[in-house]
């Protein structure tokens, strides 16, 4: 069974003030390499020949430049054939479209996860799967005592025991509001007696599916009713069913499999949850992205590379990771960090389990502690930055001392947002709302679309759902 | 043998709880911890098992030749139960007496048994308050019912409640469970449930019973539980018999809550949809023993069969429960006791039981049957998957077929008693006479004064056919009682076809819940207007008593129906239904409680009310209609035929019905007489027509 790749590369909302239009999030560094190099490299690994990557319009320029440029050029064997695809759309109508490329049957990928599950795993749970599974999507359960339970939020997701030898996705709910009730099916509870609810449990975003998914129209002759009258109450034609979130699709499959007492051989749609020793990350918020860093770091301990330039005296850790051409100066030192590539640190600067990125300026006793800094900032003498996040090119002045702030520059967004510190909280909450409106019902798919907010919104509707 | 053991093996446990007591220097709370007390619940509070039941109270009736309440004795007995109460409320001086008499009040009894009267109780929350104010609960014990069948080894479900207690002392209930599929045959379709269990700990989350009359589309979780569990299992597999572990808190919560009656609807839902209490209650999961609970008929047919292919093993008629029972296990699963009298040709199939003393005649054919002791079954007879008990006589040529047949029942020659019919106690069906599925027939009176039903009995019979009347008037879910509680599943709506009625009744269900899904979910729109008009009768009914009960101004109550009407989209039709429904059901209630006699009943509420259909009754098409509609209502009520005289003389003196549509409806509409209740519910209507002439007439000659 061969597979081909569809990588789905969003504008990282969760990510602000770390992503701009120059620097989508499928470019954003991990351990100094761009996000998307491991979802390639993971491809790579599955070995898989050809690979899709989607992006919004606005990324296509820097993405496949990269691809070109970076990536390909990096590669020993041309075995895998990597594509760049602009779209701008929901996620359902964006795999729709890509029929006509989809020649097999494919992975659904996103571009931000870190894992040291190995692909063929999943691609081998999905060959197990029984006959009538049309598609695996893989679900994973946060590892991370760091991360802000509030950021997560998890649907609810309704499935046939995870111990039972094919688990099966049921349905999703968005997680409810403090008085919904939520409803759960007679009927899916006479044909799955066995079902769980999940609060625990987050989507992956990686889907293995048989082409014939592409095909679906959600049963046929009468079975379809529902989806029928709702696509109609929504005021369109079949096109529709497409035009939402991926992840509405394939609730709508699950849902079919016990919706209709049509036949016995309906599709359905198998699970797996990554298995507690397998750590995995999605880098959808900043917290994420320094976990992910840090995950990086700690599997590629071993194969540090030389550390290029170093001035007398200066402290690199055995657990960091330093770019090519950065200087440091006199008693500095990192510890627990990843430094990327053209820095100049001065002297007497500590760093600890922090990210900085390319071209960095640090003037002399910066004292840096889980923090992330931009392309290009500069951090002028003595100012200590504990849990800040800095955006690229900004400039914190001398002495500055802050804990737990983004800074950012005043560019036309900030200008907007006279709070900076509440910046990230409100991106995260207007994420949600919006994930909970595709969520809600079939019918209010529409309203999400018509609701023109602007590129920005729907971009993100389209990869960063979940 | 199974007694014996299980009472060294208590004993032993008492013991050892001693000595480690004595080491722990903590004496009398660990001795108590290990003493277990039983509570049997010997009445259902229910009359499913009626005829049945007026005459034998429930855990005595024989299930494979042994009475009901030894099973769940030999249950206790297993369990390790050292202390046994039996809560005694109808027939307890039978019960009583056959407790006294049996083993289990001999000095080798693996526990003392000492029986309670609690005369007064009407539900399981009766009997516990009951318990309670005698204050004879000492430590956290077993409750159960005097009708379960289950060989599930205790140990480990006790040893998991004391360590949740230990660690937490607001775990006052674990609930044993058996795992099974949604349509298991001794899954009792009324009273089936969906438990919500943490996936972890087994903490029950939520429980609601399933409705099937009803039409349950869904059950509504709170979504404050999923704040507090991450795994939550909904099951809609459990085999519920009502086997659970109580703390002393349980009949406590009982008194605080005087309005808790069921041990499931009401006290499990209460105390889980309790914020106040912060009591919690758990589940244990058996998947590979048996467990059922002999709650109807349907599943006391289920019961015998699995007792007879030994799923219940080692609870097995062989292992003769009772002193004097001599069954032998023979191949095919066949039981036989000793001093049985069969003729050469006759033939013993495969899954039957035949009790000590029985002659069975030459060319008769027994099929998984049970039959009692000292029945005399004539010549070429034939009994399939029956239930015969004690003492029975059945004549030359008689047929039988998934029956119950009392003691001392005789059936005549050549007589058929069909799949689901009861002959309970002495009752005498002559020859040549057909018994119905639905009947069920008894020679036991009451108080009522009867002649004996020869229609239904035949000349030389004696017995009277049975009516349920008492539940029809209370209990809204009278019709899925009945539907779910006979002894073939529905079998009145299925034709009857040839397979075991296990086998049906499981398709059935299934057919059932397919056709639900169907209605809910493939044929929307048509579900949909379905939905809607009976949610719209049901809202609409509800809106009218409430006005009624609250006394609301008429106006008032009339603009909600029609809002309701608008909103739903229903036709006038239907709104009569409701309001019908609504008011003949107020004017039964006030008779039948003895407020008012038929006529000052049906006065004061049409008098007050009957305005209403003002706005529901318009031209004479819709006055016929709702006099059809009053008409079919009353059918099922009692007195019906005088309620329907009256209303109709209050109506029309309110001008509501005209005589014209009267006459017409009575005189020319052919569904007036559709059916004999239709009939019999009219037959007063012709004096009021003949007032109604002479009083025309009179008033013309003025």
């Amino acid at each position: 069974m061969e597979f081909q790749a569809i990588i789905l590369c969003g504008p990282g909302k969760g990510l602000e003030p770390l992503v701009s239009p120059l620097l989508p999030k499928a470019l954003l560094p991990i351990a100094n390499k761009p996000m998307l190099y491991y979802a390639l490299e993971w491809c790579q690994r599955a070995g898989l020949s050809s690979v899709v990557v989607v992006c919004s319009s606005s990324a296509e320029q820097p993405i496949s430049k990269y691809i070109t440029l970076g990536y390909n050029s990096m590669q020993t064997s041309k075995s895998m054939k990597v594509e760049v695809v602009a779209h701008d759309g929901e996620t359902g109508s964006l795999v729709k479209a890509l029929k006509d490329k989809i020649k097999l049957d494919f992975i659904l990928l996103p571009c931000d996860f870190i894992t040291d599950l190995p692909p063929q795993t999943v691609v081998d749970v999905h060959r197990n799967q029984p006959l009538k599974t049309i598609g695996t999507g893989i679900w994973y359960k946060n590892s991370l005592d760091t991360m802000d339970k509030q950021t997560l939020k998890p649907d609810l997701t309704i499935h046939t025991p995870i111990s039972n030898p094919h688990p099966q996705l049921l349905d999703i709910y968005p997680r409810p509001k403090a008085n919904d009730q939520v409803h759960v099916r007679m009927s899916m509870l006479w044909e799955y007696p066995q079902a769980t609810i999940s609060t625990s449990l987050l989507e992956s975003f990686i889907y293995v599916f048989s082409r014939k998914a592409l095909d679906y129209d959600f049963g046929d002759g009468d079975a379809a009713s529902i989806i029928t009258v709702t696509s109609e109450k929504g005021g369109g034609g079949e096109s529709l069913k497409w035009k939402k979130p991926w992840t509405s699709v394939v609730r709508d499959i699950a849902r079919d499999s016990w919706r209709h007492a049509k036949s016995a051989d309906r599709d359905t749609v198998g699970m797996y949850v990554v298995p507690q020793e397998h750590s995995f990350i999605r880098c959808k918020s900043v917290s994420a992205y320094l976990e992910a860093n840090r995950l990086i770091l700690k599997q590629s301990s071993y194969t540090l590379p030389p550390t290029t330039a170093t001035a007398n005296g200066a402290a690199i850790g055995r657990d960091s990771l330093v770019g090519i051409g950065t200087v440091m100066e006199e008693k500095t030192s990192v510890k627990r960090s990843i430094v990327g590539a053209d820095c100049i640190f001065g002297r007497e600067c500590r760093l600890s389990g922090c990210v900085v990125m390319d071209g960095v300026v640090l003037g002399d006793g910066v004292h840096l502690d889980n923090c992330i800094i931009g392309n290009g900032v500069i951090i002028e003498d003595k100012a200590r930055l504990v849990g800040c996040t800095v955006e690229g090119r900004y400039v914190v002045r001398e002495a500055t001392q802050s804990k737990n702030e983004i800074l950012r520059g005043y560019s036309a967004e900030g200008l907007l947002d006279t709070s900076d510190e509440y910046e990230d909280e409100a991106d995260e909450e207007s994420d949600e709302d919006e994930d909970e409106d595709d969520d809600d019902e079939v019918d209010d798919n529409d309203l999400v679309e018509s609701e023109g907010e602007g590129i920005d919104v729907d971009d993100d509707d389209l990869f960063d759902r979940s | 043998m199974g007694p014996k053991k299980g009472g060294q093996a208590g004993g032993n446990k008492a013991k050892v709880g001693k000595q480690t007591a004595q080491q722990n220097a903590a004496p009398e709370e660990t001795d108590q911890d290990e003493r277990l007390q039983a509570i049997v619940l010997s009445d259902s509070y229910q009359t499913r098992f009626q005829p049945l039941t007026l005459e034998t109270p429930r855990c005595l009736l024989p299930l494979c030749n042994t009475p009901l309440l030894e099973y769940t004795f030999e249950f206790l007995a297993l369990a390790g139960v050292s202390e046994v109460i039996v809560v005694c409320c109808a027939h307890a001086d039978q019960i009583q007496e056959y407790i006294a008499n049996s083993r289990w009040s001999n000095p080798s009894s693996p526990f003392t048994i000492e029986t309670v009267l609690s005369p007064e109780s009407v539900s399981v929350g009766d009997a516990m308050r009951d318990l309670d104010a005698k204050g004879l609960i000492t430590s956290d014990f077993l409750l159960v019912s005097g009708d379960i069948v289950c060989n599930v080894p205790f140990d480990k479900v006790l040893a998991d409640h004391r360590q949740r207690r230990a660690k937490d002392k607001n775990a006052i209930m674990t609930m044993v469970l058996r795992e099974a599929s949604p349509f298991h045959r001794t899954r009792a379709r009324a009273e089936s449930a969906i438990f919500v269990l943490d996936e972890q700990t087994n903490q029950c989350v939520h429980y609601e019973e399933i409705k099937t009359r009803k039409h349950m589309k869904q059950i509504s979780l709170d979504p404050e539980i999923f704040n507090k569990h991450t795994d939550l299992a909904i099951r809609n597999d459990f085999i519920d018999c009502h086997i659970d572990i109580c703390s002393p808190d349980v009949p406590a919560l009982f008194t605080e809550n005087f309005d808790y009656n069921h041990i499931r609807k009401d006290f499990v839902h209460g105390i889980l949809t309790s914020d106040l209490l912060g009591k919690t209650i758990f589940a244990h999961i058996v998947t590979d023993n048996y467990a059922a609970r002999v709650r109807s008929l349907q599943t006391y047919d289920a019961v015998s069969k699995d007792v007879i292919s030994r799923w219940t093993y080692p609870i097995t008629p062989d292992s003769n429960l009772l002193a004097d029972q001599t069954f032998q296990y023979q191949r095919g699963h066949i039981y036989k006791e000793d001093g049985i009298v069969l003729a050469r040709s006759c033939r013993i199939n495969s899954c039957t039981v035949v009790g000590a003393g029985t002659a069975v005649d030459d060319g008769t054919v027994i099929t998984g049957s049970v039959i009692g002791r000292r029945c005399k079954i004539g010549k070429n007879v034939s009994i399939r998957s029956a239930y015969i008990w004690d003492d029975v006589t059945i004549e030359d040529d008689a047929i039988i077929e998934s029956a119950i047949i009392a003691n001392g029942a005789v059936i005549g020659a050549s007589s058929h008693v069909a799949p689901g019919a009861i002959v309970s106690y002495n009752v005498k069906i002559d020859a040549n006479i057909i018994v119905d599925g639905n009947k069920r027939l008894t020679k036991y009176l009451g108080e009522e004064d009867k002649k004996v039903d020869t229609d239904a009995v035949g000349e030389d019979g004696d017995g009277y056919v049975y009516e349920d009347a008492s539940e029809a008037e209370e209990d809204d879910d009278y019709e899925e009682i009945v539907n779910s509680s006979g002894l073939v599943y529905n079998m009145a709506s299925l034709n009857a076809s040839d397979t075991s009625f296990s086998t049906v009744s499981a398709d059935q269900a299934h057919r059932k819940s397919r056709r639900r899904r169907v209605s809910t979910a493939s044929n929307n729109t048509i579900a949909s207007e379905d939905s809607d008009e009976e949610s719209f009768l049901r809202e609409a009914q509800a809106s009218v008593e409430r006005a009624v009960a609250e006394n609301h101004d008429l106006d008032i109550a009339a603009l909600e129906l029609s809002t309701l009407r608008m909103a739903k989209n229903a036709q006038f039709h239907e709104v009569r239904a409701a309001t019908i429904a609504a008011l003949i059901g107020r004017i039964s209630h006030l008779i039948n409680s003895n407020t008012l006699k038929a006529r000052a009943a049906v006065e004061s509420v049409l008098n007050r009310w009957g305005p209403l259909f003002r706005r529901q009754v318009f031209d004479q098409a819709d006055q016929i209609d709702f006099l059809l509609l009053i008409q079919r209502d009353c059918t099922r009520r009692m007195q019906g035929s005088s309620i329907l005289l009256h209303a109709i003389n209050c109506l029309y003196d309110q001008d509501i019905l005209e005589e014209e549509a009267i006459l017409t409806w009575w005189y020319q509409d052919p569904q007036r007489k559709e059916d004999a209740d239709m009939v019999k519910v009219g037959e007063l209507v012709p004096r009021w027509l003949d007032w109604l002439t002479t009083a025309e007439e009179e008033s013309d000659s003025e």
